[in-house]
């Protein structure tokens, strides 16, 4: 996204941080939205594989398991706040014209916005997300170690998301409409990502061009560390979490540069 | 002379993708493309003097708010040349920031849910004002603006002149030099509107910042502005002062009258009879062809008057005129 920051620039997007962290918190009604959605989901797959698990026999995966699975990825994925809604309308409407001539950068502005509505999502959703599948199971299966790990992945792969779904959002300097490209966007993740059936049972060549894109460390190859634990694994998670995050904040920096060039030529 | 704005032959064209009609013509568009290029700002050259209240008017699509981006730096032009406070605004646009001011009506920049002083720290952070040089800012555009009593209050539960009133004081707390104005007081009631206007007169006598302001509603530009720049089809037609327009155009005058005779009629050239009901006659007098004097003294011959008073036309009047020569 441009310059390295200096401290007085850093200062500048924690305080947007902050602002979007309280502007969160005083939207309860979306928060406890949000929340009964993640609930009526957990409580859905919670059933789904019981069954499923009674039918087919649970080869290699418990439902309990599958659970704490499936936790993990809402978790993530309705957290991740749908900041390319409020780029497309800045580009839109052309508010993006006008934010310009304030000494900040609204790329990184609206990145550190969309860090505090993460932030907000994690802490809220993760506490609902954990407490009810450890009611529902009845065990906490994480060494203190572990969850704190598992943590701190969930937030980086928030954040990649955040990345992501600013990627979509930039794409309405070009696009009539970012809608079907962001439908494009979560189906892959929902597919390729693994959110309810972890990889390792997908056909292998599918595997295979999962693991070949970012959505794998976002979702179920991070979840998949709730089923089988190992720091080599969780290691590379978090690789391939900063290789995307990297890759997609290099597009993003391309992508706005390219996109304001358009708009110093033709206007908001 | 301290010139704050200077622009000279300043143009600006955009490229226009066109399009083909029917079903066929979408079909076709995906193929092939045509451009035409449309000037928008046909080489315009204005300056503007430190402290003045400029308003730059026009009909819709006239150029006004291409020439305001412009200014702040977020379109290149074509060809010209354009100096803010020192600064060529798509070069430096960066450092004209710290500068300038810009409200723009339909747009905010208020935190929806925060308070306005939340967004207010904001910007302190934004424009690197120091902490006691912010209260004490602060404290001042509290006292002229009058918002302490929706200091904390969320943005969302404040009314239009309410939020209006909040984006000034967000504009102006870094104290820029120049406050560029498009359309502030659209939407809003006419105490909010009087209230935002008497602010800009104060905000200009108390701290001479520079105002720059488009609007199509004409009282703004009668109570706020000493000059006025008329722009139609990306080119100035008028560059004036305000008195000055009004002793150019104003060549008619609004004469009420409250007769005694309940219904009287006033045949002479240059009267024309707006409204003539009981005791009441309305009329607008062309002072190129008919003096003020001649239409009283002809009203006396046929009856008493118990009042009388000599209105100017509307600004509003002068401006359609003015738009209306442009196309003749």
């Amino acid at each position: 996204m441009g310059q390295p920051m200096s401290k007085q620039s850093l200062t500048k997007y924690l305080f947007i941080f902050n602002l979007a962290v309280m502007q969160s918190l005083k939207n309860s009604t979306a928060l406890l939205g949000l929340s009964l959605f993640l609930l009526t989901c957990l409580l859905i797959f919670a059933h789904l594989w019981k069954i499923a698990a009674a039918k087919m026999g649970a080869a290699h995966l418990h439902p309990d398991q599958l659970l704490w699975y499936i936790a993990l990825n809402e978790w993530v994925l309705i957290s991740i706040p749908e900041i390319h809604v409020a780029m497309e309308q800045d580009l839109r409407s052309g508010k993006l014209a006008y934010l310009l001539p304030r000494p900040i950068s609204y790329l990184k502005s609206m990145f550190f916005e969309g860090l505090g509505m993460l932030t907000v999502n994690l802490l809220v959703l993760g506490a609902v997300a954990f407490l009810f599948t450890w009611w529902r199971i009845g065990i906490f299966p994480f060494e203190s170690r572990v969850l704190i790990l598992l943590l701190a992945l969930g937030a980086l792969a928030g954040a990649v998301g955040v990345i992501f779904q600013m990627l979509v959002g930039i794409s309405a300097f070009w696009l009539q409409e970012v809608s079907p490209f962001n439908w494009i966007w979560e189906k892959l993740l929902f597919a390729l990502g693994g959110l309810i059936l972890p990889l390792a049972v997908y056909p292998l060549w599918i595997q295979k061009i999962a693991y070949c894109t970012p959505f794998p460390a976002i979702l179920g190859e991070r979840s998949a560390l709730a089923i089988d634990f190992s720091y080599t694994a969780a290691l590379h998670v978090a690789l391939s979490l900063l290789f995307w995050g990297l890759l997609a904040l290099g597009c993003l920096s391309l992508l706005y540069r390219k996109g304001l060039k358009i708009l110093h030529v033709e206007g908001g | 002379m301290n010139y704050v704005i200077q622009t000279e032959k300043l143009s600006k064209n955009f490229v226009i993708r066109q399009t083909f009609p029917g079903i066929w013509g979408a079909i076709k568009g995906l193929c092939f493309s045509k451009t035409e290029e449309i000037p928008a700002i046909q080489g315009i050259s204005f300056s503007v003097k430190a402290g003045e209240r400029v308003a730059f008017i026009g009909p819709n699509g006239a150029g006004k708010s291409t020439t305001i981006k412009m200014l702040t730096g977020i379109l290149h032009p074509t060809s010209g040349w354009i100096e803010v406070l020192g600064f060529v605004p798509w070069k430096d646009r960066h450092a004209l920031g710290y500068k300038i001011g810009t409200v723009f009506g339909q747009r905010t920049q208020l935190w929806h849910h925060l308070p306005p002083s939340d967004t207010f720290d904001l910007l302190a952070k934004i424009y690197e004002i120091e902490r006691p040089v912010y209260d004490k800012r602060l404290k001042e555009l509290l006292d002229v603006f009058e918002i302490g009593p929706f200091f904390h209050k969320p943005v969302r539960q404040l009314s239009l002149g309410e939020r209006m009133r909040c984006e000034l004081v967000a504009s102006l707390l870094h104290k820029p030099e120049i406050l560029f104005l498009d359309e502030p007081t659209i939407g809003l009631d006419i105490n909010a509107k009087l209230k935002i206007r008497g602010l800009l007169n104060r905000l200009s006598k108390e701290y001479g910042t520079t105002l720059f302001l488009t609007s199509h509603d004409t009282a703004d530009i009668e109570q706020v502005c000493e000059r006025v720049i008329v722009l139609d089809q990306g080119s100035i037609i008028l560059d004036s002062t305000l008195k000055e327009l009004k002793k150019t155009y104003l060549k008619k005058k609004i004469l009420t009258l409250a007769t005694d005779a309940q219904l009287f009629f006033l045949d002479l050239a240059g009267v024309k009879i707006l409204e003539n009901t009981d005791h009441h006659f309305v009329c607008e007098v062309d002072l190129e062809k008919v003096s003020i004097d001649r239409v009283i003294q002809e009203t006396l011959k046929k009856t008493s008057l118990k009042d009388l008073t000599i209105e100017d036309p509307s600004m509003e009047e002068i401006i359609r005129t003015l738009y209306g020569a442009a196309h003749v």
